[in-house]
């Protein structure tokens, strides 16, 4: 069990209009442009100075992560106590969250912003390689999807939902797009139904396009600071209470995290220690935001945190039981499906936006508790807290 | 111009594998120091780091782990061969492998078939390991 919980909080959230990006692709949009303005709306929502702000924690941003002082200069930064530059990649959101928190306990900054930002969308990045160039594209084996969906069929003939899966699986795009409609700056809006979502081809079936996240250009800010400075500032701290990450490296090549039949074990294990070590049952958790790079994902995280039994997640997000005003609300901003593909930072704003309780119509009623999840290459939970 | 095919690309160290599999055999790295057999290729055991390795003659069988049914076109020489299925397979030595099965329709794809190996001479130098389901 990690000893995070009431180290730091998070103070400041700042992003893109990812609606109004996403309508207006621009090859000359730079992501450390993107990048900036996410800081300075989330120094701006903290009441800090960028003068304040003191270290830098970086998700992409700029073309490698050797060139961080390309953007910190550019932020007005001249001295920098604490500085990590990453790779642009999710499974690293909530561990670069936990490494701020961790810098902050141990004296190392006052106040940290991580960004991250990206343009993949206007740069026309194809998601689609394999694992090996050394041996998967002979077989035709491209894109992080295919991958995950050869899991996927497994998972489905073992769980007897081979063939009757899909209106099932389209609950949850379509409740994260009932989401998104809530949200002024979602990607994805309008409606859908489940003739929209089956309507949507296959990309590696069983698999749909309606079941894939989005390809999005835009940037996303967390500011955060020891506990003791936060309730200083201008919002209600929301607290990093819980932190779990988990690897596995398997005799084989395929996601090395290997959902599936694997990642049952290691999401138990996660969310005993978040539950551990916020003190809190599965019962406190007033919100869901989950890494949904793919349905499938978004089903396992389900019942890795032990909402539901291993096999029960398909009929248990049936009947808006995963929608707002359901017994555990997901993705309430849209998630990656519908809000923007912010690799998980999107969904980590959400989380500190609920506990703030400044979501407007689509704030869940008296929420101190919303967790992340992330089941991927590498898997991670963080449980946000309100004070108290 | 039509796209090329995509083909392995050959090391020193994954050359015996496709040399193997010109020979129709498919031949896997063993660590004489730990027993482990490994895939995709490394030189060294990549339990114990062990550089003291054997080739082995594997099975050939193995079980359907995984599988999909490709319909996007992200490689080209592979747009006009849509759908096909991708397939991971679990050797019967323990490592997996990404392959094709061969005269199969998604339908027919179920969790833990057996599969044995068969090889497709694809040009003058390379053959691909593809599986086929076995009759039960
Ligand atoms: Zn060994």
């Amino acid at each position: 069990m990690a000893e995070i919980n009431g180290r730091a909080a998070v103070v400041g959230v700042g992003n893109s209009d990812y609606g109004q990006l996403y309508r207006s692709p621009d090859p000359d949009r730079t992501a450390i442009a993107l990048g900036l303005d996410a800081l300075k709306l989330a120094a701006q929502d903290a009441g800090l100075a960028l003068a304040d702000i003191d270290g830098l924690i970086l998700s992409g941003v700029t073309d490698t992560p050797a060139q961080y002082a390309d953007f910190a200069y550019r932020a007005g930064m001249r001295t920098i106590r604490y500085l990590s530059s990453n790779v642009q990649s999710g499974r690293v959101a909530a561990p670069l969250i936990a490494q701020a928190a961790a810098a902050l306990a141990t004296g190392q900054a006052n106040a940290i912003a991580c960004v991250y930002a990206a343009t993949p969308r206007s740069r026309n990045v194809k998601f689609d390689r394999g694992v090996s160039e050394l041996y998967d594209s002979v077989f035709g084996l491209a894109s992080p999807g295919a991958q995950y969906a050869m899991l996927y069929s497994r998972y489905l003939d073992k769980f007897g939902y081979l063939g009757r899966h899909e209106p099932l699986q389209a609950a949850v795009p379509i409740a994260f797009r009932k989401h998104a409609a809530k949200n002024p700056v979602a990607t994805m809006r309008a409606p859908m139904s489940v003739d929209d979502y089956l309507a949507g081809p296959y990309v590696a079936r069983p698999l749909r396009r309606n079941d894939y996240c989005l390809v999005s250009d835009g940037a996303v800010c967390l500011i955060l600071t020891r506990k003791d400075r936060a309730r200083d500032l201008r919002c209600p701290p929301v607290h990093l209470s819980a932190f779990a990450n988990h690897l596995t490296l398997n005799e084989t090549y395929v996601p090395a995290e290997g959902p599936g039949e694997r990642y049952y074990a290691f999401a138990q294990r996660m969310i005993g220690e978040v539950k551990a070590e916020a003190g809190i049952e599965l019962a406190d958790i007033d919100c869901l935001q989950v890494y949904d790079n793919f349905t499938c994902d978004v089903l396992w995280s389900l019942e890795g945190a032990g909402f539901c039994a291993p096999g029960e997640a398909l009929d248990w997000v049936q009947d808006g039981r995963i929608e707002l005003g359901g017994e555990l609300p997901t993705n309430t901003a849209g998630g990656m499906m519908s809000e923007v593909y912010m690799m998980g930072w999107n969904n980590l704003a959400e989380a500190v936006r609920q506990v703030r309780g400044e979501c407007g119509d689509r704030q869940v009623a008296d929420c101190k508790h919303a967790l992340y999840t992330c089941l991927a290459g590498q898997s991670n939970m963080a449980l946000f807290s309100r004070d108290g | 111009m039509a796209p090329s095919r995509p083909l392995p690309q050959l090391t020193v160290v994954n050359a015996p594998f496709w040399a193997g599999c010109r020979e129709h055999r498919l031949r896997l790295p063993r660590c004489r120091d730990c027993g482990l057999v490994w895939f995709p290729i490394y030189e060294r055991c990549t339990r114990c780091t062990s550089t003291n390795l054997e080739w082995i003659d594997a099975s050939g069988r193995g079980v359907l782990w995984g599988w999909i049914e490709m319909h996007k076109g992200y490689i080209p020489w592979f747009a006009d061969k849509l759908p096909y299925n991708v397939a991971l397979i679990r050797l019967d030595e323990g490592p997996m492998i990404y392959s094709n099965i061969i005269d199969a329709r998604f339908e027919d794809l179920r969790a833990d078939l057996p599969v044995e190996v068969v090889f497709d001479d694809i040009d003058d130098t390379i053959s691909l390991p593809q599986f086929r389901i076995l009759p039960s």
